[in-house]
């Protein structure tokens, strides 16, 4: 068996590590054991259970070439300019609009026209009736909603909505 | 034009700033969020050398724009959208790295999608030309903005529903004798249900109250002799027992006909839309997903069926009852008909709270009931794993959980159809008690009789059913109207890859050309770029490269599933389009990496091109793919019968079916798309043998990921995004040490990896059977 090599997650020690910001691309950069990388993208890694922790940084151009270079475990062990960086790179990734209130949903011709408060303001969507795909578990009691346009809306608990919302949502979403 | 918007002035002012005036610019659009990912206007501006976002500084507050983004086009290689997870950004390529230009949420997608099709254009100096095409929203009505269907493309509210009616019933004509029968029988049917209460009417007033028979009563009755009210009471029951036989009767005999008319109708309009379906090219098929056809030649159809039994048994049966029995009450008494209509706005509410609230809660345990199932099913079918790793508790505590889930929602039906029916019986006894209360002071007034009272009491029952009905008749309308327009939506759709009209059959002799050929299944994003190549007739080719890379896209134009958005695809010589595509298509053999057999016999299967093939042309073709020998030893031999995609077969035993097949229409050029990966290596021995003979004196074009495959080729070209990057024997390829050797390295290592472990395999055998002894 010594021939054979498995692969195995690195992880990224927060000494070994350093963020910088390419100026001139407005892109973060790595400097890891002693080798720079650039134009790092920054995944999470399990976006519900750990959407703080385990996040991947990646380089690559398209997803065919992409990799890995290491996994941080916990970004709060990294330094205060560190954790912004990687936070901005995080927003130019994910794009998710929490709901925390359901004004309105109407049905009409098979879709779901909807009217909530999000925490990036008050949003009117579209979702087709009946969508099972379209609107999946997210965690225990949340919820992921993929407008037409693949917009993301979650509502993380649906216990912590307010009864209104709440009723509203079961009468349409049944399962 | 969304690609050519107007600037606000603030912008044009600073445009001007850096000498771009607005005749200078070519593209303008904007876009709603800002890089951060927070809702904010910036502009894209394109000129022929710059590409500029502008926007407001994000540590200011609105109203002081700067330009954030300034990219000369000469440095640009390409430009891209990078999907993320809910927006994306538009990138170009700059100096071997994509630089982000601006970001939109996914609403603003499809015109993005457009934008990097333009930008392409310019940086490969061609002009960016916008056209009206370039604002359509596929998604949208164009008309009303509503969201549309993707399966239909149709907006339920702007239908023109009247135009698709009156389409629908001139598909109609061919049945129209049946169509008359059924409307005759059942106006018929209407009028017999209209008659019992006023029979009853007759007996209460003229046989019990004494009162005297009208005229046209007394004239019937004199014929049989009937004077007194004993025998007028024999001819009213009579009467009523005939009424209703013959109700019996034309239910039955409409029944009938509505069934065989349904059926042919949807038989016939099956069988158009099917045949619509398969003359359209792939295209078609890759904008349209295959469960969206399946569920418009399955349901939409069933749906249109349904019609004809809506005609004769829902809503216009219960519209012309409705209007029928209004007629009765209020030719009768105009005042108690009034009354009767006084719940009606309760009638109309409870289907509304019947369809709103009731409806969901069914919905949700039906929804769970199969939940519960699929726990059922995943838990029984995967019995090993579950004990394998000891989960069985576990496994108990999701179907609690399951079927708690399912008990809620039982009790949350229950509960609620419990205490609906009820209320709504009393609605439509409501009616009756106004009836009797009304109605009965007029009879103790005399100014009704009491067999009005009766037959009002009569009609009454038959009156609040198909009102509730009609109610709700607008949700099947628009379900049935916009399935006939999707059907008339695919039967509309014109093939894209049609035969020219001077198109000619030819004998091909197999030389396949292609000269400056670009394609891309998304004319924005090129998979094949300005490829050129020849293939001298009877030369094999073999083609490796990275997926992605092009190689089937380069098969599925030989084939002409597709034609090239540049350039010119030749075969003999001749431009691919001039031959006619049945030709065309009958002289190439396809054989794929995952064969695909149809229902039906193995004898059938490989005479699939050539039906008229003869038994023994059927077993040439097997025994030289080497599938005859597997095939004689199954007990039914040639007349075994394959499943669903050839289910009763190996991989590799439908593999060499598959080859049979190809090898029966004698192609003159044979296309292998990886057509020995998904087989063990025993059967890929077999089929690579099979396939030395198919290919002698063909062109061929293999594409495969074992290299080894390939060895015996007389050129292997190497593809890499969408060009050919390396082209040789492979003797010569290994000698240009370049990615094909790279390739070829990286297999090696890979066999040698799984000789060791063989090779360890073995040892811990001997090892085992050392112990042993």
């Amino acid at each position: 068996m010594s021939n054979m090599c498995y692969s195995k997650i690195k992880y990224i020690h927060p000494d070994c590590v350093r963020f910088f910001n390419d100026e001139k691309t407005n892109s973060l950069s790595v400097k890891l054991d002693c080798k720079v990388y650039n134009h790092v993208k920054v995944y999470r890694t399990s976006p519900i259970s750990y959407p703080t922790k385990y996040i991947s940084l990646r380089v690559g151009t398209s997803s065919s070439e992409e990799t890995e270079i290491g996994i941080i475990r916990d970004p709060d062990s990294l330094p205060l300019e560190s954790r912004a960086l990687i936070e901005r790179e995080l927003d130019k990734r994910y794009f998710i609009h929490i709901i925390t209130k359901i004004h309105s949903i109407k049905e009409e011709f098979s879709f779901l026209y909807w009217d909530v408060d999000t925490d990036k303001g008050r949003k009117e969507f579209v979702v087709a009736s009946r969508a099972h795909h379209r609107i999946t578990e997210y965690g225990e009691n949340g919820r992921i909603i993929l407008d037409l346009d693949w917009n993301r809306y979650q509502i993380p608990d649906l216990r912590d909505l307010d009864e209104q919302s709440r009723r509203l949502f079961y009468r349409y979403i049944y399962w | 034009m969304q690609l050519k918007m107007e600037l606000p002035e603030d912008i044009l002012l600073l445009l001007a700033d850096v000498s771009i005036q607005k005749n200078n610019i070519l593209l303008c659009t904007d876009t709603d969020l800002d890089v951060s990912g927070n809702y904010a206007q910036e502009w894209l501006v394109v000129t022929e050398s710059r590409i500029l976002r502008i926007g407001a500084e994000i540590s200011e507050h609105y109203g002081t724009s700067r330009i954030l983004l300034d990219i000369p086009v000469d440095s640009i290689k390409s430009a891209r959208i990078d999907g993320r997870v809910g927006s994306s950004f538009l990138e170009v390529e700059v100096d071997d790295y994509f630089q982000e230009i601006l970001r939109f949420s996914n609403v603003y997608a499809q015109r993005f999608g457009k934008v990097v099709g333009k930008i392409n254009e310019l940086v490969k100096g061609r002009s960016i030309i916008i056209t009206e095409e370039d604002d359509e929203d596929r998604r949208r009505c164009s008309k009303c903005g509503r969201v549309i269907s993707a399966t239909g493309g149709v907006c339920p509210k702007c239908l023109n529903k009247g135009a698709v009616f009156i389409r629908f019933l001139k598909l109609m004509t061919p049945y129209w004798p049946t169509g008359l029968m059924i409307f005759v029988f059942l106006i018929c049917g209407i009028f017999l249900d209209l008659l019992p209460p006023r029979l009853t009417k007759m007996l209460v007033d003229n046989v019990f109250g004494g009162d005297v028979p009208p005229k046209w009563f007394l004239s019937i009755a004199n014929v049989f002799d009937a004077t007194d009210p004993m025998s007028w009471l024999v001819i009213l029951v009579f009467s009523l027992a005939t009424a209703q036989l013959l109700r019996i009767c034309i239910n039955i005999i409409n029944g009938r006909l509505a069934t065989k008319m349904g059926t042919q109708i949807a038989f016939d309009l099956r069988q158009r839309v099917y045949e619509r379906l398969q003359e359209l090219s792939i295209s078609y098929y890759d904008r349209n997903q295959v469960g969206q056809l399946m569920t418009r030649v399955n349901q939409d159809i069933e749906e249109l069926q349904g019609f004809v039994w809506q005609v004769t048994h829902g809503f216009i049966v219960n519209m012309l009852l409705l209007v029928g029995i209004g007629i009765m009450l209020f030719t009768m008494n105009p005042t108690l008909a009034l009354y009767i209509l006084l719940p009606t706005p309760l009638v109309a509410s409870s289907t509304y709270i019947f369809w709103r609230f009731v409806r969901p809660k069914y919905r949700r345990y039906w929804d769970r009931r199969a939940k519960l199932n699929g726990i059922l099913y995943a838990a029984f079918s995967g019995v090993r794993v579950v004990k394998a790793f000891a989960q069985e508790a576990r496994e108990a505590a999701r179907f609690k959980l399951y079927s708690h889930n399912l008990r809620e929602a039982k009790i949350g039906v229950d509960v609620a159809s419990s205490t609906f029916h009820p209320i709504v019986g009393f609605i439509f006894n409501l009616g009756g008690l106004i009836v009797w209360y009304a109605g009965g002071k007029d009879v103790l007034a005399d100014t009704i009789t009491l067999g009005t009272l009766m037959a009002f009491l009569g009609y009454l029952g038959m009156f609040y059913g198909p009102l509730a009905q009609i109610i709700n008749m607008s949700q099947w309308l628009t379900s049935f109207m916009t399935a006939a327009h999707r059907m008339f939506d695919i039967l509309d759709t014109e093939p894209e890859i049609v035969d020219v009209p001077y198109a000619k059959d030819i004998d091909i002799q197999g030389e396949i050309e292609f000269s400056n050929v670009t394609f891309g299944y998304f004319r924005h994003n090129p998979i094949l770029k300005d490829m050129n190549l020849k293939i001298n007739s009877g030369e094999m080719i073999g083609i490796v490269g990275p997926s992605g890379s092009g190689k089937t896209t380069l098969i599925n134009l030989i084939c002409r599933f597709y034609d090239p958005n540049e350039g010119v695809v030749k075969i003999d010589g001749l431009d691919i389009r001039t031959i006619s595509k049945t030709c065309l298509r009958r002289q190439i053999g396809l054989v794929l990496q995952e064969p695909f057999l149809f229902r039906g016999t193995i004898a059938e299967n490989i005479a699939y091109g050539r039906p008229d093939a003869s038994f023994e042309e059927i077993m040439e073709a097997a025994k030289a793919a080497n599938a005859h020998d597997f095939i004689v030893r199954f007990p039914d031999g040639y007349d075994t019968k394959l499943g669903e995609s050839g289910s009763g077969l190996s991989g590799g035993e439908r593999q060499r079916v598959s080859i049979a097949r190809a090898l029966l229409c004698d192609p003159k050029i044979l296309i292998l798309d990886e057509a020995t990966s998904s087989v063990d290596t025993e059967s890929e021995r077999a089929i690579q043998e099979a396939l030395s003979i198919l290919t002698k004196g063909r062109t061929t074009i293999a594409i495969a990921h074992r290299l080894s495959t390939l060895r015996n080729s007389d050129r292997i070209i190497v593809m890499e995004d969408g060009r050919i990057k390396e082209m040789g024997t492979h003797s010569e390829l290994m000698e240009l040490d370049g990615l094909y050797h790279r390739l070829v390295i990286i297999q090696l290592q890979l066999t040698k990896d799984s000789e060791s472990i063989s090779q360890l395999a073995e040892e811990s055998r001997l090892q085992r059977v050392a112990g042993d002894n």
